[in-house]
């Protein structure tokens, strides 16, 4: 075919427009139940799981009706580790081998129509365990939390810096482990300022119960700024 | 990684676009404008896209694209900075009160189209 006869058609089109469509959609469904999403990311292994074992228990105590989405590729070990605490938890994506390494819009709403969302005052999605992909789909969430365990390294902001740009709270977590570790806090601090100077911190240690009356109270702001 | 997910959504807005009018014909090739700090490597996406649209209609199209480089506006100093690396201080006055205006694009830019196919 000669080039003359093909025409050039500018169009500037959002590759993820269709996700995107979906999570606007899923923004105004939170929007009407005046639900406050948080979304978890993660590497595999950073203590999301852990995390949310501590921190259920003690938003049931304050009142606070949570429910999870569990993104695994293979296993419902974590949807059953979390189910344990008498909160609805819904397990997307299982494949026996291991599939996909995000979560998109559509696997959110896929979720959503499972849990009676009235009946709710927050909803985590726990991410897959991955920093890479899940930093690119929203999925109509209010936040996006990092968590970065001190096992992982301080240099993994540079390295995957985009999880760190598009967060706005990290935790770095297993912070009962800093004395057993070369792992520097402030070379980690002078990492995360480098990629991203507005992201919020707050360290802790889920199993020591360190730092989580402020993780706690951070929500209890992202709830509250949700119920408009 | 994801790059399925997004040589996916290349051929949804392709279909999309078709549907809505916006170009006709048979498609030769997509451009792409992808920016420095998606986490979307070029190359693998082009190479699902081959891949998923092998025996269809879009059987052939070349993907092509241009790197977006990473550009940020100083909230200190208001001076722009390019950023070729990650660790995003104000090249002007050091501050890293960066906010980043650029580089997180993941956009078809244009299509080539032959109008005298049917």
């Amino acid at each position: 075919m000669s080039p003359e006869t093909t025409r050039k058609v500018g169009v500037v089109t959002n590759i993820l427009a269709a996700n995107e469509r979906v999570a606007d959609e899923n923004r105004r469904v939170f929007a009407r139940y005046g639900l406050c999403v948080i979304n978890l990311i993660s590497s595999p292994g950073a203590g999301k799981t852990t995390l949310l074992e501590k921190t259920l228990p003690a938003l049931a105590a304050k009142g606070i009706r949570a429910a999870v989405i569990v993104g695994d590729i293979a296993t419902t070990r974590d949807a059953d580790r979390l189910a344990v605490h008498g909160v609805p938890v819904v397990q997307i994506m299982t494949e026996a081998f291991g599939g996909s390494c995000h979560l998109e819009a559509s696997t959110i709403r896929m979720g959503m129509e499972q849990i009676d969302l009235y009946a709710l005052d927050l909803l985590f999605v726990e991410n897959i365990g991955n920093l890479v992909c899940p930093a690119e789909f929203d999925l109509g969430e209010r936040a996006k939390v990092a968590l970065l365990s001190v096992t992982e390294g301080e240099d993994k902001p540079l390295k995957y810096p985009l999880a760190f740009q598009v967060s706005n709270l990290v935790l770095v977590t297993k912070v009962d482990l800093v004395p057993h570790l070369d792992f520097d806090l402030e070379s980690l601090s002078a990492n995360l300022q480098a990629v991203n100077p507005r992201l919020a911190r707050l360290d802790l240690s889920a199993r020591r119960g360190t730092g989580l009356d402020a993780w706690l109270a951070w929500l209890d702001a992202q709830i509250a700024a949700s119920r408009g | 990684m994801h790059e399925a997910s997004i040589a996916q959504g290349v051929i949804d807005e392709i279909c999309r676009l078709r549907a809505e009018g916006v170009w006709r014909g048979r498609l030769v090739r997509a451009h792409l404008r992808v920016g420095k700090l998606t986490a979307v490597v070029p190359d693998y996406l082009a190479f699902c896209f081959g891949a998923m649209v092998e025996g269809s209609e879009l059987a052939g199209v070349a993907l092509t694209w241009e790197d977006v480089p990473v550009r940020g506006r100083c909230l200190d100093c208001g001076e722009t900075s390019e950023f070729t690396t990650v660790g995003f201080l104000c090249m002007t006055c050091g501050s890293p009160q960066v906010e980043i205006t650029q580089g997180r694009e993941l956009l078809i830019d244009s299509l080539e189209v032959d109008e005298d196919v049917p």
